[in-house]
């Protein structure tokens, strides 16, 4: 029998190419120096003579280039429209990122008020050596307080499955 | 800053110094609170072996911030890093080596793009990608 992970109901509840969440983040001279402390990043604009957080990073200074992963509502565990995992009848095997791409129209800078709109872009399934593979891609936009785009991106997460192993309760 | 940040000299093929790191524990759950990042297999040992690995893993993040290091640190304040792509090819376990490398793929006056990858010490790829780093000079393009 054929089986398929991405269903027409699981389309449906990813709506597909509509903005399906939006979340609005404050960016702090604290988050920012955490972050770049924490990624050993100490050249760029966004570091401070403290080797912790000091909290006084400028305002409109920019944050290192990777922090718009920080302001993703999927990883930040904001994001709840992934219910349908939870109704797939096999046992998972494992997960994670495929990929990651941003573009930025400018730098996130500290005391931007960022919303981050989420939209799923696709869905689909492959069969891979640790067994279905079910990839769902994501894309953030993120806006400033005056609703100017400052970057987008596009995120992969894989999540596979043994189909020969049925589950009630996939979670 | 070095010579080769002027854009005027930035030539195909030319490798940017590289950026290493040995991810330990207490790097993974800094980084997991500084990326608000709180996926178990970064810092939940029993979880991990569940998943079939021996430790766990280092986030995929965090080898993504290596590879801009590689260009944020080689070309300073002469613009800003405009585009990154990061695809992960293999996890990497904590306490391993890790080391981001960069060369020039192409350049203009306007902006250059630059091949980047993660190789653990077996010289494996484990994240692979590139970036794009616009020059603020570029009329038109400087960033606000």
């Amino acid at each position: 029998m054929d089986v398929h992970l991405v269903t027409d109901a699981v389309r449906r509840e990813l709506r597909l190419g509509e903005v399906c969440a939006r979340f609005r983040y404050a960016v702090t001279a604290n988050d920012v120096e955490r972050f770049a402390l924490a990624t050993g990043d100490r050249s760029g604009p966004w570091a401070t003579p403290e080797d912790y957080v000091s909290g006084r990073l400028p305002a409109g200074a920019p944050a290192p280039p990777g922090y718009y992963l920080a302001l993703d509502p999927y990883e930040r565990g904001d994001l709840e429209v992934e219910e349908y995992l939870t109704r797939i009848p096999y046992r998972p095997t494992g997960g994670g990122n495929a990929y990651n791409h941003v573009r930025y129209a400018r730098p996130i800078r500290v005391g931007d008020d960022i919303t981050v709109e989420v939209s799923y872009t696709d869905a689909y399934e492959k069969d891979g050596r640790s067994g279905r593979l079910l990839f769902r891609v994501r894309q953030n936009v993120y806006l400033d307080a005056r609703g100017a785009i400052v970057a987008e991106s596009e995120c992969c997460h894989i999540r596979s499955y043994d189909l020969s192993e049925e589950v009630a309760d996939a979670r | 800053m070095p010579a080769e940040t002027d854009a005027r000299v930035v030539v195909a093929g030319a490798a940017l110094a590289p950026v290493s790191r040995t991810p330990s524990p207490r790097d993974l759950v800094r980084f997991a609170h500084a990326a608000n990042d709180y996926a178990p297999l970064h810092y939940d040992q029993d979880y991990a072996r569940e998943r079939g690995f021996s430790r766990v893993i280092v986030h995929g993040f965090l080898k993504a911030t290596m590879m801009s290091r590689v260009v944020t640190e080689w070309f300073g304040e002469t613009g800003w890093l405009a585009e990154l792509r990061t695809e992960y090819r293999r996890p990497d376990l904590v306490g391993e080596e890790l080391t981001a490398h960069g060369t020039i793929r192409e350049a203009n006056e306007h902006e250059t793009t630059i091949d980047l990858w993660v190789e653990s010490t077996s010289g494996e790829r484990t994240a692979t990608g590139f970036a794009v780093w616009r020059w603020n000079h570029t009329k038109g393009t400087q960033e606000t």
